[in-house]
């Protein structure tokens, strides 16, 4: 019999109707028995359907009429109407060694040859061949790393940063959300940005990798 | 336009298309605005939000990878300027479960508890119950409330939520059980004020 801590793990899987036939045969079987986790079932299933149901609803004045695509549309013109080179964003990876690095903006050739890099990045990192490129100049903006958020191993950054040159490294989820945010993009060209991802290597040392 | 895929219509928007990015944001504004909404309890800002993830969509084009789902790329962007927008006004303004239903009059009807009911989810009925339920979930706390919008208000997987937020499956679930939980909570703290009941969760474990 499975035991309440094991069931109430599972309990949201139940609810979801996406356990396999074995796992909700033997989920039930407690349930029968157990009257506090069945009771916990009944909660979350009451609450999943309520907020499914209130989910359903039209969403009020907010409901987009047809202006919306021309907003949109206004809005991109007035950017400049054109879609921002490749290395003004960053895009996430659900990398467990993420680390988002802010560089200095390089002057005009060097920008184009960076695009150049960028775009091999892009490739290389697809097929994941790419090994950390460090000549993208210093990084102007340096952030202390938010100790409170410390579940990180301060060895692992120690390591990444004794492998590399770089002037900030750290863990992505440490990174300071305005940071992140700066990061991911929301606003196009205020901060070029340059991604480097960090992965453990079968070795256990740190490889980086780096995309745009 | 309408049939190809949202991975080729992106294709199209890299190369500076217009007309395939419209057909995106029409594809995906209802859903978007309706996400933003949730998150921020507030159809202004919601409507903010849903057109400036566009702008996002089509100035980053670049960066979109085909690899990746643009469902999901799009509740990404969605999500990271909502929470922005939560932060920025975090210390302003918070949800109070008991503000007036219509939020453009403040004296008027306020959500009033039936004396006694079965079930705290039964008792609580149609719109109000809706508006009820759409202000617990404003109230939560914004890493509990992007989990249980994704999955219980938006209809989106574990798996893509995981994605979204950068994080194992087994803690959306986590977030997604808590989040219920607290609601669950929530909703017996307006129904009951004055007689807390014991948590079910409290009872004996085997």
């Amino acid at each position: 019999m499975m035991s309440c801590r094991q069931v109430r793990k599972n309990l949201v899987d139940l609810v979801d109707g996406v356990l396999a036939a074995d796992g909700r045969d033997r989920m039930e079987e407690h349930l029968r028995a157990c009257v506090p986790c069945a009771a916990e079932r009944d909660a979350t299933s009451r609450v999943a359907s309520m907020l499914a149901a209130a989910g359903a609803v039209a969403s009020g004045p907010a409901v987009t009429g047809p202006g919306f695509e021309q907003r949109v549309l206004a809005s991109v013109r007035a950017r400049g109407n054109a879609p921002a080179p490749a290395d003004g964003i960053l895009v996430r990876f659900p990398q467990r060694w993420q680390l988002p690095v802010i560089r200095r903006p390089a002057p005009l050739q060097a920008a184009a040859a960076a695009a150049i890099m960028v775009l091999a990045g892009v490739v290389a990192v697809l097929y994941g061949g790419f090994t950390a490129s460090r000549d993208a100049g210093p990084a102007i903006a340096s952030y202390a790393p938010d100790r409170e958020a410390g579940s990180w191993d301060d060895a692992d950054v120690d390591a990444a940063y004794e492998m590399s040159d770089l002037d900030l490294v750290m863990p992505a989820r440490e990174v300071p959300f305005s940071l992140r945010q700066d990061l991911v993009g929301v606003r196009s060209g205020r901060i070029p940005a340059t991604t480097y991802v960090l992965e453990p290597a079968p070795d256990e040392s740190a490889v980086m990798r780096a995309s745009f | 336009m309408q049939t190809e895929t949202p991975q080729e219509l992106m294709r199209l928007v890299q190369t500076g298309n217009e007309e395939a990015f419209s057909e995106l944001v029409r594809r995906f504004k209802e859903p978007i605005t309706a996400f933003a909404l949730r998150m921020l309890n507030d159809p202004q800002k919601a409507l903010d939000v849903a057109q400036e993830t566009f702008v996002n969509v089509y100035v980053h084009a670049q960066s979109y990878r085909p690899v990746a789902s643009f469902q999901g790329w799009l509740y990404r962007i969605a999500h990271n300027l909502a929470i922005n927008e939560l932060r920025r006004r975090k210390r302003e303004q918070t949800v109070s479960i008991d503000a007036p239903l219509d939020p453009g009059r403040p004296d008027g009807p306020r959500f009033e508890p039936p004396d006694a009911a079965p079930t705290v989810e039964e008792s609580i009925l149609g719109r109000e119950r809706m508006e009820v339920v759409r202000r617990c979930v404003a109230s939560l706390p914004a890493k509990y409330r992007s989990a249980i919008v994704m999955k219980d208000m938006q209809g989106l997987t574990f798996e893509e939520i995981a994605v979204i937020l950068d994080c194992p499956e087994s803690t959306v679930k986590s977030r997604v059980m808590r989040g219920r939980r607290m609601i669950r909570s929530r909703l017996e703290a307006i129904m009951s004020p004055t007689t807390p009941r014991r948590h079910p969760a409290r009872q004996e474990w085997s």
